[in-house]
């Protein structure tokens, strides 16, 4: 039963960020009530309407972006799982090279971040 | 429940296959050519990670399905720019419509 | 896996890790060096051409020192033929670079010089490949990029549509290239290419269904890219609506990351021919063999009717991709001149003459971005004298005339096939010599209209000189007549492949 008792202070810390979070921003956030602000939320849509309207050419960069950074992550999922278990998984010797290699392939990440950072893709004209 | 082996892996993935090859042939749409290219590409990778489990062939399959699904990631990034940029200038995704080049 | 085996991949690699880290250097400070929207200083490609060209001539240090050395167990290798490939395309990559300068933007020069230096990265990294993993990740390293130098140069109509046809198919045949490597992977259980090309050898048809899937697949991917004959109908409309100097890089770079990946994969040159009549080596050949006819006869053919001098260039070479395919199939023999190694030859030489007629296209424009019709020429003998014979080299060379490369070339891959003693290749060898007489006509031509017909008058005003074009070609015109009169280094080298 023991084993679990880092999950139980994961569970812990978790919901005691969510409490903290809520809490404050009701307390401390500026409220300005507007009639767009009112609406139902539908995703950014107008939610009374032809639903079959163009989408704004932003949400295609923001797309395009999520796409490659969240697949690139598949590559950090095999490592996760074999890195630091007991048996069968990356040799001892090796840990540490294997984490340096994950690092630069975070870093070229990193790279393309910066690119398009630089290039203003999160700024929403 | 019973393992099936690996026949039907194999079936699926070349319905998959027949599927994207026929949608990449019949769309005019240049969205709906990439959809196609995206099923053979689940495809082949359905092929991999069966081989790689039947075969006894060790993990070598699977490392490369998660190549092929980066790949494919990167290639519909660049797809949707280049799409997009297409569309702005014609107005449309329809592929017949770049006909302006030609004997 | 050790410290120890880590570190030789990586350091089989070393040329290719620079190109990349040039590239991930060019990324990140291009946008920096951009001013408020997006405006560049004028001369901004300057100094990015000046890095690209430093990142080559360093890979290309790295090059010179290692020595090749026999197979060994691991994702990469560094053999004769990758030793050769990587001289050969670090050498036309730099002119590639010069050839591009002044056709970029100032704007998206960092990103297309990265793109260039990529896309080389991920020739010399198929050429390395001793796995099907890299192998195709290094097809994948030269497809993306040149997607994105087809879209960042030109935003004009032609441009798009030649990009947007280009994008769709490569999608389409990379497709089925992974398709068949899968099932190459699970009819052979393994991913080392070289255990690949044993059982291709050894395996029969009729003992595996699966192959006899794989392998039109596999030359189905493939020929796209070296252009043969089914697969070739984008390339006269793509070369009509792309830049020159990207018509150039078209013209070249996918046929030698094509008949690399080929030669990898069916081993086809080694000296030891398929044992029997029905494995799938020999099956794959045949079908290689009437692939290269088709391409031959319908390059030339169709070549011969063109007024566009993008479309003609195309055309011939889809014609030179049949001449090639040759040199491949003629490597299984045992005696006489290697196909293998005369066909490697005929890239470098190739390379020369169809990046060099580009080059010379691009730096003597009268007006716009290069001479793009067969009436532009005209008269071109007495305008542009210096032009127009630097021109007459490159078409001497293409046609396989002597004093050039080209005839060399022409005349390695014929003895090859010719005494191979590879049943079928002697026939080959009669289309090969054929073809080269059809493709003289055309290429002639365009000579008599440059020296026999009245120039054009000319309305536009003289564009400012284009020096590094002006290099490219000069570089391009030693490669060409060099390869025909000191020609020993490189068919050391060719040979060194074979082996």
């Amino acid at each position: 039963m023991s084993s679990f008792a880092p999950i139980l202070v994961y569970i812990l810390v978790l919901l005691g960020f969510v409490a903290t979070n809520l809490i404050l921003t009701h307390v401390i956030g500026p409220r300005r009530k507007t009639a767009v602000k009112d609406m139902p939320y539908e995703s950014g849509m107008d939610p009374v309407g032809d639903a079959r309207q163009p989408f704004d050419v932003k949400f295609y960069l923001v797309a395009i972006l999520f796409l490659v950074f969240d697949v690139e992550l598949l590559f950090l999922y095999p490592w996760a799982t074999a890195a630091y278990v007991d048996s069968g998984g990356v040799p001892a010797e090796l840990k540490n090279l294997m984490f340096a290699v994950m690092l630069v392939f975070m870093g070229t990440l990193a790279i393309a971040y910066i690119y398009a950072w630089k290039h203003g893709v999160f700024k929403w004209r | 429940m019973s393992d099936v082996g690996l026949t039907p892996y194999l079936i699926v993935a070349a319905v998959l296959f027949v599927c994207g090859i026929v949608c990449m042939a019949t769309k005019r749409n240049a969205i709906g050519v990439l959809m196609g290219v995206e099923l053979v590409l689940n495809g082949a990778n359905l092929n991999l990670i069966a081989f790689s489990r039947y075969g006894q062939l060790g993990f070598d399959g699977q490392a490369i399905a998660m190549f092929v699904i980066v790949l494919a990631a990167a290639e519909a990034a660049v797809a949707l720019a280049i799409v997009l940029n297409f569309y702005n200038n014609h107005l449309t995704v329809d592929v017949d419509q770049a006909r302006q080049l030609n004997s | 896996m050790s410290h120890e085996s880590i570190r030789t991949a990586v350091q089989l690699i070393l040329p290719e890790c620079i190109l990349i880290g040039t590239v991930c250097v060019m990324f990140l400070t291009g946008p920096f060096l951009l001013g408020r929207n997006g405006q560049a200083s004028p001369g901004l490609r300057h100094r990015w051409g000046a890095l690209a060209l430093l990142a080559i001539g360093a890979a290309a240090w790295q090059w010179w020192h290692t020595t090749p050395v026999a197979a060994i167990d691991g994702p990469f290798l560094s053999d004769g033929l990758s030793f050769t490939i990587r001289g050969i395309v670090l050498a036309l990559g730099a002119v590639l670079v010069l050839a591009a300068w002044n056709q970029l933007d100032d704007r998206t020069s960092a990103e297309c010089n990265a793109c260039l230096l990529a896309l080389l990265a991920g020739v010399n990294l198929t050429a390395a490949a001793n796995d099907i993993i890299t192998l195709f990740l290094g097809l994948e390293l030269v497809s993306i990029p040149t997607y994105l130098l087809l879209y960042l140069p030109t935003r004009s109509r032609p441009a798009q549509e030649a990009t947007i046809k280009y994008f769709l198919l490569s999608l389409f045949s990379s497709a089925m290239l992974v398709y068949g490597l899968a099932l190459l992977y699970g009819a052979t259980g393994t991913t080392m290419l070289p255990e690949i090309v044993e059982l291709l050898k050894a395996t029969s048809l009729t003992e595996s269904p699966l192959l006899l899937i794989a392998a039109p697949l596999i030359a189905a991917g493939l020929g796209f890219r070296i252009t043969a004959v089914p697969f070739h109908f984008y390339a006269p409309d793509v070369f009509q609506g792309v830049p020159a100097f990207m018509a150039a890089l078209l013209s070249f770079i996918p046929k030698v990351v094509g008949f690399t990946a080929l030669w990898r994969l069916t081993a086809l040159t080694s000296r030891a021919a398929a044992e029997s009549a029905d494995a799938v080596s020999t099956y794959m050949a045949s079908v290689l063999a009437v692939l290269a006819v088709l391409t031959m006869f319908i390059g030339n053919l169709m070549a011969l009717r063109q007024s566009n001098l993008h479309r003609l260039l195309a055309y011939s070479s889809v014609a030179h991709g049949g001449y090639m395919l040759v040199g491949l199939l003629a490597g299984g023999g045992s005696s006489g001149v290697p196909g293998g190694a005369a066909l490697l030859f005929y890239l470098a030489a190739y390379g020369f003459m169809t990046i060099g007629a580009f080059c010379i296209l691009l730096a003597a424009r009268r007006s716009g971005d290069s001479i793009r019709t067969i009436d532009e020429l005209a008269g071109l003998g007495s305008s542009q004298p210096l032009a127009a014979l630097v021109l007459s080299v490159f078409l001497f060379s293409l046609a396989g005339l002597p004093p050039t490369a080209g005839f060399l070339g022409k005349f390695n891959l014929f003895l090859a096939a010719w005494s191979s003693g590879v049943s079928g290749t002697r026939w080959l060898a009669v289309i090969l010599a054929m073809n080269a007489a059809i493709s003289a006509w055309y290429y002639l031509r365009l000579i008599g209209v440059m020296y026999l017909q009245s120039p054009q008058p000319s309305t536009a005003d003289a564009p400012t000189r284009n020096l590094p074009a002006w290099i490219a070609t000069a570089v391009c015109v030693a490669g060409t007549l060099g390869l025909f009169l000191v020609p020993q280094a490189v068919w050391d080298a060719a040979l060194l492949a074979t082996q």
